[in-house]
Order: structure tokens, then C-alpha cells, then sequence
């Protein structure tokens, strides 16, 4: 006879739970296992843990990204609605949960930025999201870097690099109004941005 | 608009900004359309993809603020459809509407007097027993109220007179519990000094045909009969008029033969011990 999962056979029910009298083992659902259980139908137990396991590194790269206490919450606010109706699509292998669910975060704080500049806003989440799972965009490297790496990293990047990544991620900023700010040529952003990407793959990767 | 093609090198040297998400709707359309038709390799886009996420890890984590969770979560109730009844005004008219002015809003149903409703200041099972039974027949009535508005008015008024009962030092309170297979069933009845009193009780089965639910006043184990009663299609009874005879001990409910019995001919399936609220 097939058995199911334990994490599925026990249906629906929180984060950890309780298996048997005979048993004290708890069962921790999975990242995978709660995308699977919203996409398939209403289930506030998966979205409410998956709000508690991510809540802080949403909220927290919203903050980064817009320097406001109520744009970061309204910007968390809709990556979950994102993450909840896009959740069908979410595919294993292709990110870990918590990418997926930092990409999305990210993606709305964007928007919200820009939108208060009203210059560049970015596309509706259903264009947007199907990008965030277009395949092949995820490697590995998000996944095992640490903070202290990704210091590094950065670390080794020229200022210039380092600067226009920077405002491309935390600022919202696109290549045209970055190549304003820095008052250089469009061409310049591009071989900037892309060079000093290639260059912190080349350190993350290195074995520590 | 179809955005403008885009070779393949063109494409390569916008894929840091698009990683970063540093490109405009356009740009993003006119690379998504490349990347959709060319064959060539584009495995740099899926190289810097990984990079850019990496850099979240500079943003150190920050608990948002607890309400957050709550707006969050009823934003989900509220897609899924499982969020209480709402109820939305009448848009105007074409012929007549302003959209300058029209204001949609959203106004939850609550059941009437629910937010008048205060669970007696108690300590202790029966309290929280009593509770229970208030908040099952408040949802109940919060259910019924878009098509039976006059019945679940009707309810919220008893509902607030039996809670006036159960406050009032001297009145006489017993907590009903389903026993055996109707363990199910809870209630309450509380009888003020001097008035009648009610009885509540929710979660009651479908009672089999030929039957009824009848109550009785036991007095030192003499059953003396208080009356039959049926349930709401809800499984809700909400009697009134209730006089316990003096010596009360215990108040019971049986299952009987239509038109009621004078004495039980079965167990009891709901008992609860009457005492005095001091």
C-alpha cells in the first residue's frame, strides 16, 4: 500500500504536529510543502507559517528598499499576496522558497518606490511574476551564500561596480536614472552592473 | 505595443539590470520576447539571477510590526471567500451615478447587539463554558442574518435578556453538557429570582421522526416536566419562560414521543446541576 507523506497524510494543520501517542516526533512541514498546501486551496495554517518563517527578511530588505515603515509593510503585504496567488507556479529546483519569496518582496518594494517617484513603474504582478519564474533564473548561488560572504563579495567590486548594483537593487533605479545620477553612458551602467555581478558569482563560488 | 526586437548581444548586456530588476517595462518585455525566441545560450541571465538575490543578505532582518500578520491574513480570508459575510451598498444607477462621489465600502455584518454583549465577569469552567454557547449562537446568527433578519434579531433579543439573567446575583444558573453520544450538545439556563428564565443550547442532532426533546426540573430525583421543545434547523433551542419548580437540583432534557411524556422514558442526553449565582 502507497503511504503518503507524512507531512500530507496528516492533512491539514500547523507547522508542527503531533504524530501519535506512541510517537513524540513533531512534523515540520517543509518550505515546498507549504507553497503546495496554498496552491492547493485555501489554507491559512501554510500562509500564516510561512508569514512567520519570512516575515523578518521580507520586511526587512522592504526597509532597505524603501525607508518607510508603512511602504515596507505595504510592500510585504502585497508580496504575500503574490506569493499566494502565484503559488501554483512557484517550481522546486528552479529557487528555494525563500528566494522566490525575497524576489517577490523585492520586486514590489521596487514598484512602490518608483511609483512614488512616478517614473519607471514596473510591470503588473501577473507579467512580473511570470518572469520571477522564468526557468533557469535561479541558481544556487542565493541559496548558500551567507551575509558575511556576500560582504565579501562586494568588498572586492570597484566603487563604481558596487555603486550601480546597488542602486539598481536598494534603490529602485533603473539604468537610465542611474546613468543620470552617475552622469555616465548607458553603455557604461550595463558593463558595470554586468561585470560586477559576474565578478561576486566568481567569489561566492569559491570554496571557503 | 510590441516591443522593439532585440539581438542577442543586446539582450547579454542588459542581463545584470535585469537581475537587478533595473530595467523599464519595456526593456523587460522586449528581453522576456528574446529570451522567449532565441536559441542561443542564455545562461548568464540565469548566472547574475542568482548574484542579484544573494544580495537580500544585505538587508539585516527586521520583525515587522505584529498587526501586519493580521492584515495579511485577512487578506487572504478575504480572496478566499472565507472571511465573514460582507455586505456591499447598491451602486447607483448609471443613469444616476457619480463616480466622483460613489464611494464603495465594505461593511461586515455583525449579529445585533453582539457588540453590546459582555460575557458575565466570571472566573472559572462555567464561565468559559457559558462563552462557548454565546459565541456558537452569536455565529449562528451572524449566518442567518442576510436572509433571515427578523429571526436573527429576534434571537439576539432573547440572547441579550438570557446574558441579563445569568448577571443578575440570585439567579439560578445550570451549565447543560451533552452526555454519550450527544456529548456534543452544550448549553445553559439561567432563571433570574423572581422572572423566567432561559435555557440555550446549540449543537443539538437532528431529532428522529416521532420525537421531540423534552425538559425536566428534577427535585431531589422527582422528574416534573418543563416542557417540550424543538431545535432550530441551526441545531439551536432558545427557550424562554422557564419557572423551575422550588428545589430544583438539576434540569435535564430526554428524547420523547411526540407531544411529550409525564415521565422520561429514556436517559437523559443533556443534564446540568443547578446552582444559585451569588
Amino acid at each position: 500500500m502507497n503511504r503518503a507523506p507524512i507531512s500530507r497524510a496528516l492533512g491539514v494543520g500547523g507547522f508542527a504536529n503531533s504524530v501519535g501517542a506512541d510517537s513524540a516526533m513533531a512534523v515540520v512541514w517543509t518550505d515546498e510543502d507549504l507553497i503546495e498546501r496554498l496552491a492547493g486551496g485555501s489554507d491559512e495554517a501554510a500562509l500564516s507559517e510561512l508569514y512567520d518563517r519570512y516575515q523578518a527578511v521580507m520586511y526587512g530588505l522592504a526597509m532597505r528598499i524603501t525607508n518607510d515603515a508603512a511602504l515596507a509593510q505595504d510592500a510585504v503585504q502585497e508580496a504575500f499576496v503574490g506569493v499566494w496567488r502565484n503559488s501554483a507556479r512557484y517550481a522546486a529546483g528552479r529557487a528555494s522558497v525563500r528566494t522566490w519569496m525575497l524576489s517577490i518582496a523585492h520586486h514590489r518594494a521596487i514598484d512602490i518606490v518608483r511609483r512614488r517617484r512616478a517614473t519607471s513603474p514596473l510591470p503588473e504582478i501577473e507579467t512580473a511574476d511570470a518572469a520571477l519564474t522564468t526557468p533557469d533564473v535561479w541558481p544556487e548561488v542565493a541559496r548558500a551564500a551567507d551575509a558575511a560572504a556576500l560582504r565579501v563579495a562586494l568588498d572586492t567590486l570597484p566603487d563604481a561596480q558596487r555603486q550601480a548594483i546597488e542602486l539598481a537593487y536598494f534603490s529602485g533605479l533603473t539604468q537610465t536614472e542611474i546613468a543620470s545620477r552617475a552622469q555616465i553612458p548607458l553603455g557604461t551602467v550595463k558593463s558595470r552592473v554586468r561585470l560586477g555581478l559576474v565578478a561576486m558569482r566568481r567569489v561566492l563560488e569559491e570554496p571557503t | 505595443m510590441t516591443p522593439a526586437p532585440m539581438t542577442h548581444e543586446e539582450a547579454l548586456e542588459m542581463a545584470g539590470l535585469y537581475a537587478l530588476d533595473a530595467v523599464t517595462h519595456d526593456e523587460k518585455a522586449a528581453i522576456d520576447l528574446h529570451l522567449a525566441g532565441c536559441a542561443e545560450d542564455h545562461s548568464e541571465f540565469a548566472s547574475l539571477g542568482g548574484v542579484a538575490q544573494a544580495l537580500a543578505l544585505q538587508a539585516p532582518p527586521q520583525d515587522a510590526p505584529a498587526a501586519l500578520k493580521g492584515t495579511v491574513m485577512a487578506a487572504y480570508r478575504a480572496e478566499m471567500g472565507t472571511a465573514p459575510d460582507v455586505i456591499r451598498p447598491a451602486v447607483a444607477t448609471p443613469a444616476t451615478r457619480d463616480s466622483s462621489r460613489v464611494q464603495e465600502r465594505s461593511v461586515a455584518i455583525q449579529p445585533p447587539h453582539a457588540r453590546r454583549w459582555q460575557v458575565p465577569n466570571w472566573t472559572g469552567w462555567a464561565a468559559a463554558a457559558i462563552a462557548l454557547v454565546l459565541f456558537a449562537v452569536v455565529s449562528v446568527a451572524g449566518l442567518n442574518l442576510r436572509q433571515q433578519a427578523d429571526q436573527a434579531n429576534h434571537r439576539a433579543d432573547q440572547m441579550a435578556q438570557a446574558i441579563a439573567a445569568i448577571s443578575q446575583p440570585g439567579s439560578q444558573i445550570a451549565i447543560l453538557q451533552g452526555t454519550g453520544d450527544a456529548a456534543g450538545i452544550s448549553g445553559f439556563v439561567a432563571v433570574p429570582a423572581g422572572g423566567s428564565g432561559y435555557m440555550v443550547v446549540t449543537d443539538v442532532p437532528a431529532v428522529p421522526s416521532g420525537m421531540t426533546l423534552q425538559a425536566w426540573y428534577i427535585v431531589d430525583g422527582t422528574p416534573s416536566s418543563a416542557g417540550t421543545m424543538s431545535a432550530e434547523p441551526d441545531g439551536t433551542v432558545i427557550a424562554s419562560g422557564l419557572q423551575p419548580l422550588p428545589g430544583t437540583d438539576v434540569i435535564a432534557i430526554t428524547l420523547e414521543p411526540t407531544g411529550g411524556s409525564d415521565q422520561p422514558t429514556s436517559a437523559p442526553i443533556i443534564t446540568g446541576d443547578v446552582t444559585t449565582r451569588t
